[in-house]
């Protein structure tokens, strides 16, 4: 009853069909002097000198995503970022050997941070990111969901040893920031033992 | 005597006197003998003796009389004489002998042997007398002859020669007087003798007949008076038996009787065991008083019964009187109805006619109501056609917003590629150090861009879900609207249906008006038929009243009836 008491406005309907045609037109094809002034927002933006970063009290990271949590990991020990495809299942390995990838005609041991640090299975996740970590004889992959960019952390910013973190976790915590960012460490994870077996079985 | 009891009164009486007639019977029989005995005895016994006598004395005379001829005739000469003599002679001796007979028959009927003894010396005597006379007789006609020839005497003599012994006439007469005056003479003298002695024994025969029937009828008077003694007896004897057999009872019948009759019904009788009369009275008495009693206490009942009824009658009498008022007072109220009635019958009647009116112009607009029906299944249609037309286009729709994701999953795709580059050349410039700074700053505004390009394409992706949703929306609400036009369009054909049926109905009820109208008029006659029904039932509820007082006197009545009858049947007594 309320569907035949409610009166159909039609012109209301044209004018809001005519209104959406004309955004719709006016979104795609921007007028010259429109794309000009967002060109030169942009540019004044990036014309802007960058703070200077004071390196010694400055750490470079790299932040990622990984189960809805966010990770960052210095950018030191990072070679660099991939898609992951081509992913090989290997038998005979422990749960958090992901699998293997040939990346650029290497083969690449790709690790799953939630099995090795035994995070508990927490909703749908991508995992179609892989970080490549490169140290002195020693390299492979890291899943992750996102990569969120490179930028700079200050190393007061980093807040470590805490009490709540423990086992695994805590050996390979560099600290959390201010903004609820772990870090982690890359020299331990490229350097640990359990890794290195890994290496050696590969 | 248990028998006796059982024979019926008449019979009894009939063997009373019939013992007593026999009785008398044999009375008059006894007599009758006794009288015949002493008459015989005195007519016949006595005359016999005395003609007994009377013979033995003509003996004697006729013995004389013979004697007395035979003298003579052989005195005589005269042959003719002496013929005349023999044959009165010969009669004589002839009676004689009979009279001898007589006697001797009568004595030996009586067994009188002294008489037969005298009789028999007698018969002896007279046949010797008799012999001799005959030879006299001969004697004397030889005697006779011999005067005439000698022949007839010498025969004579030859016949008599051994008794007489005389040859002579002469000689032979004198023989014959020899004889009778010596041996005959004789001879008579002892017959007579014993005649006399004949007479006598005769005479006191005749004594004794007469003493006899002296005898015989004191005799007989004493036998008299013994029966008669006896008869009487017995009479007696019979009257008191008769008397207790019969009287008795009847009198103990009469007294209970007459107690019964006062209405004393507590009396005792019982029947005795026997079957004539006086018991089936004294039992058909029982009997009777045994029904008095269970009449009388039925009655009793029986009266009660009715005391009690005519009492409920009277009262129910009463109730009906006063239900006959109310009647009455219903009747009239009934009558004021059937006038109230009558008028709602007009307005009925009238309402009838508005409804027929009615339900015709119900009828044209059913019709109306039937053809718009049927232009609305048509929009209705149209609209099913309409929606068909939407639905195709929102799915089209539909379709390129598909188009429309697989472009922005490209440019989503291109945008992270780009970020990776970016984050790539970021790395590489931080290893380029210090020369890299530069295009550090480039490969962040690279990832910038890509960034805002990843935010771009999920807002497009977010409006694209949303357009989905509508579009998904619209085809539902599409759908739904052409199943709500299928259902207008059943409901309008069943609208149609039921404004047929409608239609109908209105037809039925316009003929049951038109129906309803007669019969409010024949209601109309019948309500002025009732109205005078109901004056008849007034008429007939005064006349029930009136009949119902007199039905209450008479109950009245009834009950004093009944209420005397009880008090009459309470003065009998049944029980002591």
């Amino acid at each position: 009853m309320s569907v035949q008491q409610r009166t159909i406005n039609w012109d209301a309907i044209h004018r809001r069909l005519a209104t959406a045609a004309a955004g719709i037109s006016g979104v795609l094809d921007h007028s010259p002097e429109e794309v000009r002034r967002v060109l030169e927002s942009r540019a004044r933006e990036a014309a802007k000198a960058p703070p200077k970063p004071d390196d010694a009290h400055h750490l470079e990271i790299l932040g990622f995503s990984l189960a809805q949590e966010t990770y960052a990991i210095e950018t030191r020990y990072v070679y660099e970022v991939c898609r992951l495809r081509d992913l090989t299942l290997l038998p005979g390995t422990p749960s958090f050997i992901a699998g293997v990838m040939s990346l650029r005609g290497r083969v690449l041991a790709i690790i799953d941070l939630r099995k090795f640090f035994e995070f508990p299975d927490r909703g749908l996740t991508e995992l179609n990111q892989v970080i490549v970590l490169r140290g002195e004889g020693s390299e492979f992959g890291l899943l992750a969901d996102a990569i969120n960019g490179v930028r700079l952390v200050a190393a007061s910013a980093l807040q470590d040893n805490l009490p709540t973190l423990t086992g695994v976790r805590e050996k390979f915590l560099r600290g959390v920031t201010g903004d609820m960012l772990t870090v982690l460490d890359g020299r331990r994870l490229l350097e640990d033992e359990g890794l290195k077996i890994n290496e050696q079985v590969l | 005597m248990k028998w006796f009891k059982n024979v019926s009164i008449g019979s009894k009486l009939l063997i009373v006197f019939g013992v007593l007639c026999a009785m008398l019977i044999g009375l008059s029989a006894v007599a009758y003998t006794m009288i015949d005995a002493i008459e015989k005895n005195e007519r016949g016994a006595a005359d016999e003796a005395q003609a007994m006598e009377l013979a033995a004395a003509q003996i004697r005379s006729d013995q004389n009389y013979v004697r007395a001829k035979m003298i003579q005739f052989i005195t005589s000469s005269n042959p003719d004489e002496r013929a005349q003599l023999k044959r009165v002679t010969d009669d004589r001796i002839n009676a004689l002998l009979v009279g001898i007979e007589q006697i001797k028959r009568y004595w030996t009927a009586r067994h009188n042997v002294e008489g037969l003894t005298i009789l028999a010396e007698v018969e002896k005597i007279q046949a010797a007398y008799l012999a001799t006379r005959i030879e006299v007789i001969a004697l004397v006609e030889a005697a006779s002859k011999n005067e005439k020839g000698n022949e007839i005497a010498k025969t004579h003599e030859k016949t008599n020669s051994s008794d007489k012994g005389t040859d002579t006439s002469s000689g032979k007469a004198d023989k014959a007087r020899a004889i009778y005056t010596n041996v005959q003479s004789e001879r008579f003298d002892k017959i007579r003798d014993h005649m006399l002695r004949v007479g006598d024994i005769l005479h006191q025969n005749n004594e004794e007949a007469i003493t006899e029937s002296t005898r015989l009828f004191s005799e007989a008077v004493r036998i008299f008076v013994v029966i008669t003694l006896v008869a009487i007896l017995i009479a007696l004897a019979m009257a008191w038996f008769m008397n207790r057999l019969l009287a008795v009872p009847l009198r103990v019948i009469t007294t209970v009787a007459g107690q019964v009759a006062s209405g004393d019904l507590t009396v005792q009788i019982e029947a005795e065991d026997r079957n004539d009369e006086i018991g089936e009275m004294q039992r058909s008495f029982v009997i009777m008083v045994n029904n008095l009693r269970g009449l009388n206490r039925d009655l009793r009942e029986g009266f009660g019964v009715l005391s009690a009824s005519s009492n409920e009658i009277l009262s129910t009498v009463s109730q009906v009187a006063a239900g006959a008022a109310e009647t009455a007072t219903a009747v009239s109220q009934t009558s004021t109805t059937a006038e109230e009635v009558k008028q709602t019958a007009h307005v009925s009647h009238q309402k009838a006619r508005n409804v027929q009116e009615g339900a015709q112009k119900t009828a044209a607009v059913s019709e109306a109501g039937r053809q718009a029906v049927t232009r609305t299944i048509e929009g209705m249609n149209h609209i099913r056609v309409q929606m068909e037309s939407i639905a195709e286009s929102v799915v089209r729709l539909s379709e390129q917003g598909q188009a429309i994701g697989e472009i922005i999953a490209t440019v989503n795709d291109l945008a992270e590629q780009s970020n990776l580059l970016a984050v790539n050349a970021a790395l590489e410039a931080s290893r380029a150090g210090e020369v890299g700074k530069e295009f550090a700053v480039v490969a962040q505004e690279v990832k910038s861009l890509a960034e805002q390009s990843r935010q771009a394409t999920t807002q497009v992706r977010v409006i694209l879900m949303e357009v989905q949703k509508a579009t998904s929306a619209a085809v539902m609400a599409t759908e739904q609207g052409t199943k709500v036009v299928a259902a207008g369009v059943k409901q309008a054909t069943e609208a149609g249906d039921s404004i047929r049926s409608l239609s109908e109905s209105v037809t039925e009820a316009a003929q049951a008006a038109t129906q309803i109208a007669a019969s409010n008029q024949q209601q109309l006659v019948g309500m002025d038929q009732i109205a005078l029904a109901i004056a008849n039932i007034r008429q007939a509820t005064g006349q029930s009243m009136s009949g119902t007082q007199q039905l209450k006197a008479s109950a009245q009545n009834l009950r004093n009836f009944g209420d005397r009858l009880k008090g009459l049947i309470e003065r009998q007594r049944v029980e002591s």
